[in-house]
């Protein structure tokens, strides 16, 4: 119990070591512990992953025509899943670089997930690209033949720069903690874990001269790897904004991807934040604060999108050329207005008012903004990509595309991948920062504000 | 009687003089003469001069429509493609301009009509195009900056590239502070007897 945290004060040594103590056994329990529970998920998530590499494997041997694609519509619920997942990437970015940069405190019990689920959504996102192809065996072409003016290569090196520095983002300031993880598996007797762990945390003794070093390292990290999310969904946003079909052919694009997807990763950031609470038991450490501040930020984005979405379609709507009329009755009217509608309504309006309103502005409240949030995410990113391509550019009749069954089943297979992925994870390396966490706790302690809440308050509030 | 009789006849010569005039006009045929460059190179403009005479009294037209257009397929569709059109001067003649894209070579029909007319003839005029192949060309009024091009990207990567690598030396000095320290109590141990 931390006496000192409880009453405001400056919380003592003892305090500090038993909170220490409290927080790294915490860490610990998902790796030592595993229910029945976590199998049956496992079983589950793996069975809808073999039924998508079955369809995968159908799609190969019959190529594309098992999809719903044709050459009039080109881009389907691949690319839309795709542009999704880089999109809620960008959790780990805002929250772990920007605020980090900004010192912003109350983040750091939720960095180490914000960065698992940057790395999982790229690798998740960058492999809906392979399966995408017709013929994945000719990946390679695109470095091999790629053209420096594409924005197909702009994106490749974008992701696989992300994706690079994300990983590294995510190894380095959970050196200290690994490092407390060999010391528990050697003390425990677990020989070939402590041996996994020891590779992991490269001598970390915590002197002062390691220290120095990986706090320079995380620093600078923090700082390049805020410009590199933005180009990544810039890119993206390229690769449908230079182009000119109508829908498309914007220039805020990059705005609208780059905004959507820090607001998509904001809420799976919750969703999984309250998941993980939820299920490890880490109420002392994910307090209601964390919810507030990132509904807050949701909130502003709801507003941001708003914007972005009436300077574009305000812009062309005025002018409503003959193709932008045609796109603008099947989003507003037609055969996307649900899903435009949903979005707008569902994922802009009604979160925006849950977080604005006290009495709803609740961790309950909030999850269920941010799933609102990610459900209408991913219906614009289907709207954006599919609406433009039902535009016809020559006179022929508009195709309506629906995905198959194949594509369906390798969606599923996606987000089961991505869950898959979360759920090695934290059995794996420590889910928060644990380190991270005892040295902020100690700043605040010489800086004579109060630490963290005691756990019981945190309880009582929650 | 006998005036209002005469005044309907007047009127009725009037308005069949008028009327055949008028269809006799419209029957008369048109002819062309079209002069456009036998070679082009891809990416060219093309420029067709056309004089539209009338086939008869070989009178020029002024005021009459000329189109240039080609056959074209896509996505399994047939069709014509418009790809010019002009309206002849005072002198009957009409220029008609457009960038040649296609690599291939192909015959461009020259259609034409006069003014109010809704029925035109056509004349097929060759064009050669050289150059590359079947492949689309890139438009020569790209705007060119100085100094911007691809080597900007390169060199953006490689810098963020650098900055990757110079994180990266902090896990290298943690290792090495470890096998420092690691060598340290080594030697320390040794001294003790």
């Amino acid at each position: 119990m931390a006496v000192g945290a409880a009453s405001g004060r400056v919380p003592d040594v003892e305090s500090l070591r038993e909170y220490e103590r409290r927080l790294e056994e915490t860490t610990l329990r998902p790796v030592l512990v595993t229910s029945s529970w976590y199998w049956v998920l496992v079983g589950v998530l793996l069975a809808v992953i073999g039924v998508g590499v079955y369809a995968w494997t159908t799609q190969l041997d019959n190529g594309l025509v098992v999809t719903g694609m044709r050459d009039r519509v080109a881009w389907g619920l691949y690319i839309s899943v795709f542009v999704f997942f880089v999109g809620i990437s960008h959790a780990g970015t805002l929250i772990s670089a920007i605020l980090r940069v900004t010192k912003a405190q109350w983040r750091t019990p939720i960095t180490r997930i914000a960065e698992f689920i940057t790395v999982v959504a790229l690798v998740c996102g960058a492999s809906l690209i392979v399966v995408d192809m017709g013929r994945p065996d000719r990946l390679l072409n695109v470095i091999i033949h790629g053209r420096w003016q594409s924005p197909i290569l702009w994106d490749v090196l974008a992701i696989t720069t992300y994706l690079t520095a994300s990983v590294i983002y995510l190894g380095i300031p959970m050196v200290p903690d690994v490092a407390y993880f060999r010391d528990r598996m050697a003390s425990m007797g677990h020989r070939t874990r402590a041996a996994f762990y020891r590779f992991f945390a490269i001598g970390w003794e915590g002197l002062p001269g390691q220290v120095k070093a990986l706090s320079r390292a995380v620093g600078v990290l923090a700082i390049i790897i805020i410009p590199i999310a933005v180009s990544v969904h810039t890119v993206v946003s390229w690769i449908f904004g230079m182009t000119l079909r109508v829908g498309w052919n914007s220039t805020i694009f990059g705005l609208l991807f780059v905004a959507g997807a820090i607001f998509s990763g904001i809420a799976t950031l919750v969703i999984v934040m309250a998941l993980l609470r939820r299920i490890y038991h880490l109420e002392e450490y994910i307090t209601k604060v964390q919810f507030v501040n990132l509904g807050y930020l949701l909130a502003a984005f709801t507003l941001i999108m708003m914007y972005i979405n009436l300077s574009e379609y305000l812009t062309t709507g005025f002018k409503l050329e003959e193709g932008e009329e045609f796109l603008f009755r099947q989003l507003f009217l037609g055969q996307f207005a649900g899903l435009y509608w949903f979005y707008f309504i569902g994922g802009l309006a009604i979160p925006g008012l849950i977080i604005l309103f006290k009495r709803t502005r609740t961790i309950a409240g909030i999850v269920t903004a941010a799933v609102l949030v990610d459900v209408a995410m991913f219906a614009e990113r289907y709207f954006i990509v599919i609406s433009a391509q039902r535009v016809p550019l020559l006179p022929y009749e508009p195709f309506d595309y629906m995905p198959t069954w194949v594509e369906w089943s390798i969606f599923a297979a996606a987000i089961a991948f991505f869950i898959l992925l979360i759920a090695v994870f934290v059995k794996i390396f420590p889910i928060m920062a644990v380190w991270e966490m005892v040295e902020e706790r100690k700043l605040l302690g010489r800086d004579g504000e109060s630490a963290a809440p005691a756990p019981d308050a945190v309880r009582g509030r929650s | 009687m006998k005036g209002a009789l005469r005044w309907l006849i007047l009127v009725t010569v009037v308005v069949s003089s008028l009327a055949s005039a008028s269809s006799a006009a419209r029957a008369d045929h048109l002819d062309a003469e079209v002069s456009a460059p036998q070679t082009v190179a891809a990416g060219e403009v093309v420029q067709m001069r056309v004089v539209v005479r009338l086939a008869d009294s070989g009178a020029r037209v002024p005021g009459a429509v000329v189109v240039a257009s080609r056959d074209a397929s896509m996505l399994g569709i047939d069709g014509t493609v418009e790809i010019a059109r002009s309206i002849t001067d005072r002198n009957g003649i009409a220029i008609l301009r457009w960038r040649e894209h296609s690599g291939r070579s192909d015959t461009v029909i020259v259609a034409y009509a006069a003014a109010g007319e809704v029925e035109f003839e056509s004349v097929p005029e060759s064009v050669v195009t050289e150059g590359l192949g079947s492949q689309i060309v890139r438009s020569n009024n790209g705007v060119r900056i100085p100094g911007l091009g691809a080597w900007v990207l390169i060199a953006l990567l490689v810098g963020v590239w650098a900055i990757i690598q110079f994180a990266m030396i902090g896990p290298i000095q943690v290792s090495r502070e470890a096998e420092a320290s690691r060598t340290i109590d080594h030697a320390g141990q040794e001294q003790v007897p």
